[in-house]
């Protein structure tokens, strides 16, 4: 079920798989995702404890250590994968907008 | 000035757009949520601010967790590195205020947040309702069945069987409402999230403040015109018991906090709190009825009346007001007869039962002339054939009715008991009344028409 959910991923899930690429904790994720885009992309952090937990549970982080409450986590294969995938997708709309508006930058 | 204040709150579960305003509102009076128990949601006094709350949901948290588990915790702790600070808890209800004007929401993914609260609906509130709903439904069931293989017309006839039938239907209605609220919400959720909003949450609907409505009227109409004027010691025993199972949940409340205040694991407080309800509400509903069939028994409940001794069992003489007695129809000078009645009405049907008989203990007892009928007083016209055919047809396969000459009776119809023979009871069909009647004698045409003059009319 979560692999199938996570077959696409939303700008959420997208920086939080992002940020994991070093191993941190919950609320480092929470401080890194506005500071990685200029505060245009925010994660809630209930909607982050939701995610971290499903990932966890899908197998695309895996726990690294736990200092009493603070959990912290990496990236898994699988992770990555996911990341390539919705990269590859990215990359894939960035060219299909190009093939039709070519090179121009969006008014 | 008190600091604290206790409030009885009714939000459905997953209202967290009502809570959340509520308590802003609260907050900009001076009152700050600090606790949620069993016994009302208490705020403490503070200086009038603009907060913004969030209701969200935990849903590994448990009722009879005796503190938040360590990843709650850690729930609680991201919460607070975004200005989110805990008010209070209830189960898998997570309330949060922060002091910032345009916080970071807790909960950022619409899609999430539905497959959250849903998580946490399935932990105990659906549950809930659904296995009230069921225990409704059979008890509906019971009842149906007790229409169709039991003494319909004394059902019918029962205020108190009646009042329990409506509400018993009326609390279908609110767990169906309540359940149908939540799963319309869900599915308008879920069509919303999938375009990344979350809608609004709804309170509690017209149709639900209706209904609430309703069962207080129908139990303040019970008391009224059931329990005071006819039926005090059922009532009372009802009454007793309701008591007793609002005092089990009170008591179960107690256990489950300070199971929670010694740290009992969640198993066993779960397990403690629901074997503490179901033992106690046997124990206190069965003694209930216990004492109250003794009461009865003894007479303690009912007005001193004179008893008499016959072979060693207590008789109790009654005298009440009978419209047709055996004085009426025959020269009869003995002044030890008993006179009972019993019954009672609804707007649907009334049944009463006569009974005129000697002293068991009375000289040449089997001797003497006695009667005994029952007047079914039907209110609804539709159901006058329902009911005199069911009168027709309850006799024994050994018995039956066999139609009689109604005029001497001044009845519309009337039918007399035949077993092997005919025997001295008749059915007679009135307007809206049908009356069974036995005699202890063949009565005569004169005293039909006593009859039909003291019975066809109002029940004195």
């Amino acid at each position: 079920m979560p692999r199938l959910k996570f077959q696409t991923l939303t700008e959420q899930m997208f920086y939080t798989l992002l940020c994991l690429k070093n191993e941190c904790c919950g609320m480092d994720i929470l401080d890194k995702v506005p500071a990685m885009t200029n505060r245009r992309v925010s994660i809630g952090s209930g909607t982050l404890y939701t995610l971290l937990d499903q990932f966890l549970e899908a197998g695309m982080i895996r726990e690294t250590k736990v200092e009493g409450r603070r959990r912290s986590y990496l990236l898994t294969d699988a992770g990555r994968e996911a990341l390539a995938r919705e990269y590859a997708r990215i990359r894939a709309q960035v060219s299909d907008y190009r093939a039709v508006f070519g090179e121009e930058e969006p008014k | 000035m008190k600091d604290k204040k206790r409030r009885l709150e009714a939000f459905p579960f997953f209202d967290y757009t009502g809570i959340a305003r509520h308590l802003a509102k609260m907050a900009e009076e001076g009152w700050l949520l600090e606790r949620i128990s069993n016994f009302g949601w208490i705020y403490r006094r503070i200086t009038p601010k603009k907060l913004t709350f969030s209701v969200c949901y935990y849903p590994k948290a448990s009722a009879f967790d005796p503190a938040p588990t360590e990843a709650q915790r850690e729930f609680h702790t991201f919460c607070e590195h975004t200005g989110w600070v805990l008010a209070a808890t209830s189960a898998q209800m997570q309330i949060f205020y922060n002091e910032e004007a345009d916080p970071i929401p807790i909960e950022t993914d619409p899609a999430l947040e539905v497959e959250t609260i849903h998580a946490a609906a399935k932990k105990s509130y659906l549950p809930g309702y659904f296995f009230l709903l069921l225990v409704a439904i059979l008890d509906c069931a019971l009842f149906v069945y007790r229409l169709f293989v039991g003494d319909w017309i004394g059902l019918l006839a029962s205020g108190t069987e009646l009042y329990t039938i409506f509400a018993l239907l009326l609390l279908v209605i609110l767990c169906v409402t309540e359940l149908c609220g939540y799963f319309r919400w869900r599915k308008k959720a879920l069509n919303a999230a999938a375009r990344g909003v979350l809608p609004e949450s709804h309170g509690r609907t017209l149709t639900q403040k209706l209904l609430l409505a309703a069962a207080l009227i129908l139990f303040a109409s019970w008391l009224i015109t059931v329990v005071l004027p006819g039926e005090p010691i059922l009532g009372a025993g009802v009454f007793l018991m309701a008591l007793c199972l609002v005092g089990v949940g009170f008591f179960a409340a107690g256990v489950t906090a300070l199971l929670k205040r010694v740290r009992a694991p969640r198993t066993v407080n779960r397990a403690v709190t629901y074997l503490t309800i179901f033992v106690l509400s046997f124990a206190l509903v069965g003694g209930t009825v216990f004492l109250v069939l003794r009461a009865v028994q003894s007479g303690a409940l009912a007005p001193e009346r004179e008893t008499y001794e016959y072979q060693g069992t207590v008789f109790t003489v009654y005298q009440d007001a009978l419209p047709l007695t055996v004085e009426d129809l025959l020269d009869v000078r003995y002044d030890g007869y008993i006179r009972q009645r019993s019954g009672g009405s609804t707007p649907l049907l009334g049944q009463f039962e006569m009974w005129q008989h000697p002293r068991l203990d009375a000289e040449h007892a089997s001797e003497m002339p006695d009667l005994r009928y029952t007047i079914t007083e039907v209110r609804l016209p539709l159901l006058y054939d329902l009911c005199k055919n069911s009168l027709l047809r309850e006799k024994s396969e050994l018995e039956h009715y066999d139609p009689t000459d109604p005029s001497p009776w001044r009845a519309k119809e009337a039918y007399r008991l035949n077993w092997d023979g005919y025997l001295n009871t008749y059915l007679l069909c009135y307007k809206n009344k049908l009356i069974e009647i036995h005699f202890s004698w063949e009565p005569t045409p004169a005293q039909m028409a006593v009859v039909a003059e003291k019975l066809s009319g109002e029940i004195g």
